[in-house]
């Protein structure tokens, strides 16, 4: 086994889930990791604080898109304080494999995005 | 008879003129291991691994002449002065400057650009151009756009799709009357050699001040700044075996007399009064405070190191490792190499495998102990014409062998096996 590539790695980049534009959707983050070019765009349904459901476009490697695909996944039906909770370990947990320190921003930036989104919409709707 | 002849002779030509195997002991590095690995250091555009010779030059003054410089009349001040200024003339030497006062010791490239835009730039007016090319490094491009605050307009000449200097529009440009023609001699993403003389030689005769990064050239070929012509080269240490921390602006002497001053302080002053002062001489009317020292001494080592090979050699090694490789990956299936064919080009090869991002090829291939970049390379505009986000970028040097080549293929097969994108 490879230790940063993991099954589930390369499968997830091969065959992402939840991957495209959400139509109709209410909010929408996006943003990118200037040092290397990777960038991604969430569309969402939200109804009541609760991400009823998420797609995701994205230009990166293998690492961000694994990512970013089970990001969408665990976040599908979820209120908005619980995603706010998802700490950047919880998220390299997921991913299996040990990420090494250079890659590790590939992997979590696409988490900041789409908290800090999150928090936008709650101050708008405050 | 005829036909053994003719084919020893054909290998004799293949083999380089350089003793790589020797040139190999004499970086230690080399000896170490990625990954349980034979370290295979591929990325020489960003930075280049050190011969003992400069670890030693560097620690032989520390431990036997560190003082400050100019500064005291005893011994280790003499020493350490004297030892600093030959770095200069050294440097001149390599380049072919007329002598230590053309030679100014920045922190790198980029501080020598740093320091032209800002001096060159107060003479500049409202409305005045300057022209670059978009095969610059960040470094030689957003010095200048910061010019545009002040009303300068900043043109771009264009590359061809092959990743060339597009020539025609270079012209085009000069005829705009630009004050300051800026360039790079070589691309750090694509490797292309642009054609110095000729460029330089256009925009003397239009009346521009001419200034070329010499980041790539100066540690990877022959350079002569008297035969070039240009006003003004920059280059940094640490690209040419030389430490971190040590960069050179050269200039012609009337060029940097004429100059103001960049930073100020002590060390650059001739007298101060309470109201103002006046410049000491070159070069150290450009190097304000104590200076990088040792970084001086390291870079003279280094260069030192380099006449001992011979700068032709390295050149000749790097295009016959250039003409291998390429011929190597074009055996892989499923690559797209950019940028120009090998005779237009430094040893730099710069490519995508299909179906996996380079940072993912990056990753898989140092998990095989090759060390390549991987990402933009510091020039995002010139990627983006070319329709690139991203590439894996490998560049030689003259430690590098056959051998890291094939380490180089076998991490990109590796890959494509990982993950399953082998046609
Ligand atoms: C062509 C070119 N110019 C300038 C630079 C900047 O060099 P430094 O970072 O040492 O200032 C580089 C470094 O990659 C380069 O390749």
């Amino acid at each position: 086994m490879n230790e940063l590539y993991s099954e589930l790695v390369l499968d997830l980049y091969r065959n992402p889930p939840n991957r495209g534009k959400l139509q109709p959707h209410n909010v929408r983050a996006s943003g990118g990791n200037p040092s290397c070019g990777d960038a991604v765009t969430f569309t969402l349904w939200m109804e009541n604080g609760i991400v009823k459901d998420i797609k995701f476009e994205n230009e990166g490697c293998a690492i961000s898109t694994a990512m970013q695909a089970l990001l969408t996944e665990h976040v599908k039906g979820k209120p908005v304080a619980e995603i706010q909770r998802i700490t950047e370990q919880n998220a390299l947990e997921w991913l299996g494999g040990s990420i090494t320190p250079t890659r590790q921003k590939c992997a979590t930036f696409a988490l900041k995005i789409l908290q800090k989104e999150l928090r936008a919409v709650e101050q708008r709707n405050k | 008879m005829l036909r053994n002849k003719t084919k020893s002779e054909i290998s004799w030509k293949e083999k380089s003129s350089m003793n790589t195997e020797k040139i190999r002991k004499e970086f230690p590095i080399l000896r170490r291991k990625i990954n349980g690995r034979r370290l295979v250091y591929l990325d020489n555009t960003a930075t280049t691994q050190k011969p003992a010779s400069v670890i030693e030059a560097i620690t032989e003054y520390y431990e036997h002449h560190n003082a400050n410089v100019h500064r005291g009349i005893y011994t280790l001040s003499q020493e350490a002065s004297e030892k600093y200024e030959e770095a200069h003339e050294e440097t001149a030497r390599f380049i072919g400057a007329q002598n230590g006062e053309e030679i100014v010791f920045t922190r790198n490239a980029t501080e020598s650009l740093n320091l032209l835009a800002f001096t060159l730039g107060k003479e500049l007016k409202k409305g005045d151009h300057v022209l670059v090319t978009l095969l610059e490094h960040h470094s030689n491009l957003v010095p200048w756009q910061q010019l545009k605050e002040k009303g300068i307009h900043l043109d771009i000449a264009r590359v061809t799709p092959e990743g060339l200097l597009n020539e025609r529009d270079f012209e085009e440009k000069l005829s705009l009357k630009p004050k300051l023609v800026s360039f790079t001699a070589a691309s750090n993403a694509l490797g292309t050699r642009l054609p110095q003389k000729k460029m330089i030689k256009a925009a003397r005769d239009s009346g521009a001040t001419t200034i070329v990064d010499g980041a790539q050239a100066v540690p990877h070929e022959p350079v002569n700044v008297q035969k070039l012509g240009m006003d003004f080269m920059a280059f940094s240490g640490h690209k040419m075996l030389g430490p971190t921390g040590i960069g050179v602006l050269y200039g012609k002497k009337e060029r940097l007399e004429s100059l103001p001053p960049f930073l100020t302080g002590g060390d650059m002053i001739d007298t101060v009064t309470e109201e103002k002062s006046t410049w000491n001489a070159l070069p150290w009317k450009f190097e304000a405070g104590t200076p990088n020292v040792a970084g001086g001494i390291g870079l003279a080592a280094a260069i030192k190191y380099l006449n001992g090979v011979g700068m032709e050699a390295v050149a000749e090694h790097e295009q016959k490792l250039l003409q291998y490789a390429t011929n190597q990956l074009q055996e892989i299936p499923g690559i797209r190499r950019y940028g120009p064919s090998p005779e237009h080009k430094l040893g730099i090869i710069s490519f995508n495998v299909n179906g996996i991002h380079a940072h993912d090829v990056a990753s898989v291939l140092d998990q095989n102990g090759v060390q390549v970049r991987s990402g933009n390379h510091c020039a995002q505009p010139l990627l983006n014409a070319l329709g690139i986000k991203a590439s894996v970028r490998a560049s030689f040097y003259l430690y590098n062998d056959r051998p890291d080549v094939d380490a180089l293929v076998d991490g990109i097969r590796s890959a494509q096996k990982l993950f399953k994108v082998t046609p």
